[in-house]
């Protein structure tokens, strides 16, 4: 089973504390370069488990393995890991260079190759103009970048990051974040990123593992995650959708609630479909389709596009749509509609 | 947090503010300090009814091999018991502020609780646990380690015991307090960075609590050297500290003038020490102890 390529395993990783389970099973491999990013909602387990990695808390149960080498009872230290904590944890009594210095000094590399070493990742990272100054001195951008650089000058086998924008405001957390990726994919680092935003995880990962209660929803790319959740739960919990619940039969699923008729190839049964709000149209823009009656419930304007709450009969769905100036429906107007049957999903049944 | 832009305006809330406790200080300390300076001056065995500028009391002590030997002792007592504090009481201190704060409250207690008794019952505790029918005897005979009651007390191991035993309360709580301040996960981020416990701790832990760890061997050296109550009780007739020869001199043969000047001579070493020591460690404690 163990591919030439993997870098990290988890295997059936467990922690509880005092018999609540943090974490309850997570098995995972993750392939050299490739920037996997753990989502999920607060207290979900992702810190957890990013920890266990990192060597800070101790599994209860399962193995963790970096580079097929069993890695679970190694101290932190010995570990070859990265990482940038949530707060970036900058030792106050260094300058930035001394800072990223720390690392390359524990590991008795010689003062000509640190120096070195310590020019070229602060280059990378545009700091090397702030190489004497305290971290104190440093905006909340440029610490993380310092912990970026400091960690990397190690040259790990992986790169952990907790939640490393979330103490930025949204115009900077853009920008770094794709400085960061473009900086982890020239270096072609092993990357396991934590977050709680989709977006973030969504614009940077190769692979997204959704998390729930300690528990692993779905691992798949942004695309197979956003386009073919594998649970409610993930549709829900990434982007915006309804989710409709009926029965499928040879022309298309029939809802249960109201007897709207979505259009969808997946096999006969009941089942739960997720349609998403940009899937849903105005009629004259899909004229091929059949049209629906919705009635306008809420409305409320995004700039690029408005989103409407809208009901058919008893079944509700979410439509995000552009209006020509003064024509944009109001609540309790009555608009037709069309659903793109590419935006019908149909979700697993979950036991 | 002056809500005005006029800095005299702050400057004036700032006067109004400090002033109660300037003025406090000002009559119950710097008036009296400077009129036991001026008494050192004085030519004479008294300070009543003097008058005259002279060096005499200084020139008597700087004379007196006696005195001399004194003053080195206190001072040897002052930084033995400073490092003993500072050795038994950092682990502690660490430990209490990295406990949960429900943990570390009880802990606390039990610190402070020393503290607030007075330090006669605490000598007197001490004699009672090292006499020759004390607790320790008893153990040592018990245990076969001796046969006659061994003489624990008037030595200067027993003061530096009981002072040791006395000040590491102030320590253990300026080092957690300075402790407190360290965000764990610095240590977690030395260690992620390939950095040993050991390693950890010289050139993380003890940087950024080198604050309070001069603090409180300031604090400890001070109240040591001055100490008078417990090398005369503990000490017994041959242990000799300064504070005690001061206290002999003011309140017993009334010469004002000797107690004084030696009280400054004290002030004055103290202080040079200090600042000699903390010259001395301050940066390589900011810049961390050197592990391999
Ligand atoms: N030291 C701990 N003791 C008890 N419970 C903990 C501890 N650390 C985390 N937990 C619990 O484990 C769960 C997962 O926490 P965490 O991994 O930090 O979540 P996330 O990072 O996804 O927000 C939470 O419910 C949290 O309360
Ligand atoms: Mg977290």
């Amino acid at each position: 089973m163990q591919a030439q390529n993997v870098v990290v395993s988890f295997k059936n990783i467990q922690k509880t504390y005092g018999g609540v389970k943090a974490v309850a099973a997570i098995s995972l491999d993750i392939r050299k370069g490739e920037l996997v990013c753990l989502l999920g909602p607060s207290g979900c387990g992702k810190t957890t488990t990013l920890r266990m990695l990192a060597g800070f808390i101790d599994p209860t149960g399962g193995d963790i393995s970096i580079e097929g080498q069993d890695v679970t009872k190694l101290p932190a230290y010995r570990r070859d890991i990265g990482i940038v904590f949530q707060n970036y944890a900058l030792f106050p009594h260094m300058t930035v260079a001394k800072n990223v210095e720390y690392g390359l000094v524990n590991i008795g590399m010689r003062k000509a190759e640190r120096r070195e070493r310590i020019q070229d990742i602060l280059r990378r990272v545009e700091l090397q103009h702030l190489s004497d100054r305290y971290p104190r001195a440093l905006s909340g951008g440029q610490q993380q970048r310092v912990a970026l650089a400091r960690a990397l000058a190690l040259q790990p086998k992986v790169l952990l990051l907790d939640e490393p924008f979330s103490n930025l405001d949204a115009q900077l957390r853009v920008r770094l974040r794709e400085d960061l990726h473009g900086l982890i994919k020239s270096l072609n680092m092993t990357t396991l990123f934590v977050t709680h935003d989709q977006e973030e995880a969504l614009t940077l990962a190769d692979r997204i593992v959704v998390m729930n209660q300690g528990l692993v929803e779905q691992i798949g790319s942004p695309e197979e995650v956003y386009d073919a959740p594998a649970s409610r739960f993930v549709a829900q919990f990434i982007g915006t959708c309804a989710l409709l619940e009926g029965n499928i039969d040879g022309s298309g699923l029939f809802t249960s609630n109201g007897g709207l008729r979505l259009p969808t190839k997946a096999n006969p049964g009941p089942a739960t479909v997720v349609v998403r709000p940009e899937f849903v149209r105005r009629a004259d823009e899909l004229a091929t389709l059949q049209a629906h009656h919705a009635r306008v419930e809420a409305s409320d304007y995004h700039g690029h596009v408005s989103r409407l709450q809208l009901s058919i009969g008893y079944d509700q769905l979410l439509m995000d749509a552009r209006f020509p100036v003064g024509m944009k429906p109001q609540r309790g107007d009555t608009i037709k509609i069309a659903i793109d049957p590419g935006g019908v999903r149909v979700v697993p049944n979950q036991v | 947090m002056s809500q005005t832009a006029d800095p005299r305006y702050d400057r004036i809330n700032f006067i109004i503010l400090i002033a109660p406790a300037m003025l406090l200080l000002v009559v119950f300390l710097v008036l009296p300090m400077a009129s036991v300076f001026r008494a050192s001056f004085y030519p004479g065995t008294t300070a009543i009814g003097s008058s005259g500028f002279s060096l005499n009391q200084y020139y008597k002590f700087f004379a007196d091999s006696f005195y001399l030997s004194v003053l080195m002792e206190t001072v040897v007592y002052a930084i033995i018991t400073s490092v003993g504090c500072l050795l038994l009481g950092f682990p502690v201190g660490y430990s209490l502020a990295r406990l949960p704060p429900a943990k570390r409250r009880v802990r606390m207690i039990l610190i402070i609780v020393p503290l607030t008794l007075s330090l006669v019952v605490v000598v007197f505790g001490w004699l009672v646990l090292l006499g020759r029918q004390g607790l320790a005897n008893n153990i040592l005979i018990g245990l076969g380690l001796t046969n006659t009651p061994k003489q624990l007390l008037f030595n200067r191991s027993a003061v530096l015991v009981v002072l040791v035993q006395q000040f590491l309360p102030f320590m253990i709580l300026s080092v957690m307090n300075v402790v407190l301040q360290i965000d764990p996960v610095l240590e977690q981020a030395s260690t992620s960075l390939r950095a040993r416990r050991l390693k950890t701790f010289a050139k993380i832990v003890i940087p950024l609590a080198a604050p309070g760890i001069i603090s409180g061997f300031t604090l400890i050296f001070v109240m040591t050297a001055s100490a008078f109550v417990t090398p005369r009780l503990i000490g017994g007739p041959r242990t000799h500290m300064i504070g005690g020869l001061v206290y002999d001199e003011v309140l017993i043969t009334f010469n004002w003038p000797f107690g004084a000047a030696m009280s400054f001579i004290l002030l004055a070493v103290g202080l040079g020490i200090l600042a000699t020591v903390s010259a001395l460690i301050v940066r390589p404690l900011a810049r961390g102890l050197h592990v391999r």
